[in-house]
């Protein structure tokens, strides 16, 4: 059963505070959400509708709440805060950035306890089979790509959180929804006019924020991995002309070590998987200014031939 | 009687892990977290008998825990090589005290701080070794680090510029102000050095308490203790010490008793073995037993008031323990722990200005 | 005086370098830490793992396996003396008494 296929009442009920919570499968893990915030319901409606709905009776690896905060001392302004497991630690924030909490909440989620994998800062994206890899700190315009190299041809594993199985040396990412962040938000709605984005919120400690519900063909696959093929560190630079540059393979096994949230954990095992990892990819580094432009780049590297060679 | 949270069951009893189904996994990893015993978890369970599902969450605590457990042997040797000068014999206290120890219970923990004791009479040479090399004291404002210099048990605890390890320097185990008076230089009597490591023989060596006031360290810690986020963890880890000093000498049990005597402590013990005993079923001689029952204790309204408390305060944080009472519970041994800790009149203006500051806003800690 | 690596684990588990590139990356047990190093520094922890060696004898070695004279050949002996002192500060390379 998917999101879609729940009637709104009963997706309401589900999230009830003192419910069984909203069962969520987001492969490879299913997360439990709770929630007395109304719009939070509707986002998840829209932003979630292909996904499906774990089958009961479910294990979840998250348990989280997004919940209203009442306090006479914090006037009438409405606030909400984000928990896991019943715990709070977070500080709360406005009730319109409600939506935008939960993911960052579920990335939380993930990046502090999902170490059966490598969890690297980085969009994903996959076409025949192969993946491309976009690790890069916030701002540097990974996001847009992302958000529009999805739209042209590529498959959507994630745009922020990559796993990697060490074992196998697979990618994997959960296609949920697209984090925009100010301008990004307008060049995006003008790049793909049919993308469902929620309404712009202003005032998060990162400027708006906008998340794009994920393609429907690229969530019903979510839990096929694929064959790290590229790593590409993305530049945005105003009034660029596009170009990629071959990367060092010393340098990117740094850049993505540094984009790891558990890197250091896995110690020695880290340290061989991603030298595996950067050994099988074509490592560069891409300039860009014109989204469109960018595109059509990223076409030409998935047609060219495979390098010989490490 | 409250009835037995699913994860003390099966920590008790870690076979019971093959009867469960999904929701009760579910349910008994939620516990877990929330007491901070996932790892304990993680170990006590045969791989096998957890779900695939499952299992890469347990995997993860124990690899969480064991990349610690060598985060602390390399911080150690960073304090080892900076209070090399220093006279004062460095005394490990808690977790990294039972991981240098060797003893099982630091195999099923996490670990943040390191807690070290050292006497008074070094504590200024001591502060000053460890600033030379990067230590410092974070975001403290003059009220607080007065009412450390004057009143505690401890220093602010230090952080280290580079590493951002967190370090807090002991010299006593209760407050100079507590009600509780206790005799500070007895616990220099006894300690046990450990073996220096064979990577670093040259550098200050290490201590721990003797085994028997190890558990009264780890006793009045707890029942001391105002927040208990951290509570039946606690209580876990005296419930093993208790189980492997008492298995491996005869003559531990009536040293306990002895030293909490010699030391001042018997309030504490008689908690400890009193929670331990019925929360966890941890084994007792019937010679423990008795003098549990002769020491002196409350009064059986006080008794039962504080039973009332522990019971409560003493299971799993998350919301499927929570039994009617708890927060009013955790409110009462909040105060106690306060009251323990100071006079009255300090008591009054320092939980009125640390209420202040939650309310108006300091970071969540 | 003398050079030694200080690491107890077999290089070819700690050290990744690509042809052609001037990097590598060496992963520190002891402390956990990963390091992106140049790739003199790389020969050099090669040249000494699990093995002494003084200070004009490795350069004698780093200069044979950089094959035909570079133009910088007198500078050498001091580059070489820079790196073993950032490796020593790493704790990669420690100074041994002769």
């Amino acid at each position: 059963m998917r999101v879609a296929d729940l009637p709104t009442a009963a997706l309401r009920r589900q999230l009830r505070l003192d419910g069984p919570g909203l069962r969520l499968a987001m492969p490879p893990f299913t997360a439990c959400i709770r929630s007395d915030l109304p719009l939070l319901a509707d986002s998840i409606a829209s932003m979630y509708a292909d996904f499906s709905l774990a089958e009961e009776p479910a294990f979840c690896d998250f348990h989280v709440e997004i919940r209203r905060v009442r306090g006479l001392l914090r006037g009438f302004r409405s606030q909400a805060e984000f928990s896991t497991d019943g715990e709070r630690g977070f500080v709360p924030l406005p009730v319109a950035q409600g939506f935008a909490m939960l993911e960052w909440g579920l990335n939380w989620c993930v990046a502090a306890h999902a170490h059966q994998y490598l969890l690297i800062h980085a969009a994903v994206l996959e076409r025949d089979g192969r993946a491309l890899l976009l690790p890069a700190p916030p701002g540097s315009g990974k996001s847009t790509l992302c958000a529009a190299l999805l739209h042209r041809g590529w498959r959507l594993l994630s745009d922020e959180l990559a796993l990697l199985d060490m074992d196998s040396g697979r990618i994997r990412g959960m296609a949920r929804p697209v984090n925009l962040k100010n301008e990004s938000i307008e060049i995006i709605r003008r790049f793909e006019t049919g993308a469902q984005l929620t309404a712009a919120v202003p005032n998060t400690a990162k400027g708006s924020v906008a998340l794009m519900r994920p393609p429907g063909a690229a969530v019903l696959s979510a839990h096929e991995p694929a064959r790290p093929t590229w790593i590409v560190l993305p530049r945005y630079r105003a009034g660029a002309e596009a170009v990629f540059t071959a990367a060092g393979k010393a340098s990117t096994f740094m850049a993505v070590a540094e984009q790891s949230f558990n890197y250091d954990i896995h110690g020695a095992r880290g340290f061989q998987a991603l030298g595996r990892l950067v050994d099988r990819c074509r490592t560069l580094s891409f300039e860009y200014s014109r989204l469109d432009e960018a595109v059509e780049h990223f076409a030409r590297l998935a047609d060219a031939p495979p390098l010989r060679g490490r | 009687m409250m009835d037995r949270p699913l994860l003390v069951r099966v920590l008790q009893e870690p076979a019971l892990g093959a009867l469960l189904g999904p929701p009760q996994w579910d349910l008994l990893l939620r516990q877990a977290r929330r007491a901070r015993l996932l790892p304990r978890l993680a170990l006590a369970l045969d791989p096998q008998v957890a779900p695939a599902q499952v299992r890469p969450h347990l995997d993860s605590a124990r690899l969480l825990a064991e990349r610690q457990r060598e985060a602390v042997v390399r911080e150690l040797d960073h304090i080892r090589r900076a209070l090399s000068p220093c006279p004062a014999p460095l005394v490990l206290l808690k977790g990294a005290a039972y991981l240098m120890a060797g003893l099982g219970t630091a195999r099923g923990r996490m670990f943040s701080d390191i807690d070290i004791l050292v006497p008074h009479a070094h504590l200024g040479a001591v502060e000053t070794a460890l600033m030379v090399r990067g230590w410092a004291y974070g975001d403290i404002d003059a009220y607080d680090s007065r009412y450390y210099r004057r009143w505690m048990h401890e220093l602010p605890p230090l952080t280290h510029t580079r590493r951002g390890s967190t370090l807090d320097v002991h010299h006593t185990i209760l407050p100079p102000t507590a009600r509780l008076q206790i005799d500070t230089s007895a616990l220099f009597e006894r300690l046990v050095p450990l073996p220096p490591p064979t990577a670093t023989p040259d550098l200050a060596p290490l201590f721990t308490l003797s085994p028997p006031d190890m558990v009264l360290h780890a006793a009045t810690h707890l029942f001391h203790e105002g927040e208990f986020d951290t509570g039946l963890r606690d209580l876990f880890d005296l419930d093993s010490l208790l189980r492997e000093f008492g298995a491996g000498d005869a003559s531990f049990w009536p040293q306990l008793l002895a030293r909490a005597e010699r030391i001042g402590l018997q309030r504490p013990l008689h908690h400890a073995l009193r929670y331990t005993h019925e929360l966890l079923g941890t084994p007792m001689p019937a010679s423990a037993l008795a003098a549990l029952a002769a020491m002196p204790g409350a009064t059986p309204p006080m008794q039962r008031l504080l039973d009332a408390c522990f019971r409560r305060a003493l299971r799993p944080r998350h919301p499927s323990c929570e039994v009617p009472g708890t927060s009013a519970a955790l409110a009462a041994l909040y105060l106690r722990s306060h009251w323990l800790r100071m006079p009255p009149l300090m008591l009054a203006r320092h939980l009125g200005r640390k209420q202040l500051k939650r309310w108006f806003g300091h970071p969540a800690t | 005086m003398n050079w030694r690596g200080t690491s107890s684990a077999p290089i070819e588990t700690l050290m990744q370098s690509w042809e052609g590139e001037d990097q590598v990356v060496f992963f520190d047990p002891s402390s956990g830490d990963t390091h992106l190093l140049s790739a003199l520094a790389g020969l050099l922890l090669e040249l000494l793992d699990h093995r002494t060696q003084e200070l004009d004898a490795l350069v004698a070695a780093v200069r044979e396996a950089l094959g035909p004279t570079p133009e910088n050949a007198d500078a050498l002996p001091a580059q070489v003396h820079e790196h073993l002192q950032l490796l020593s500060r790493l704790g990669l390379v420690q100074e041994l008494p002769a």
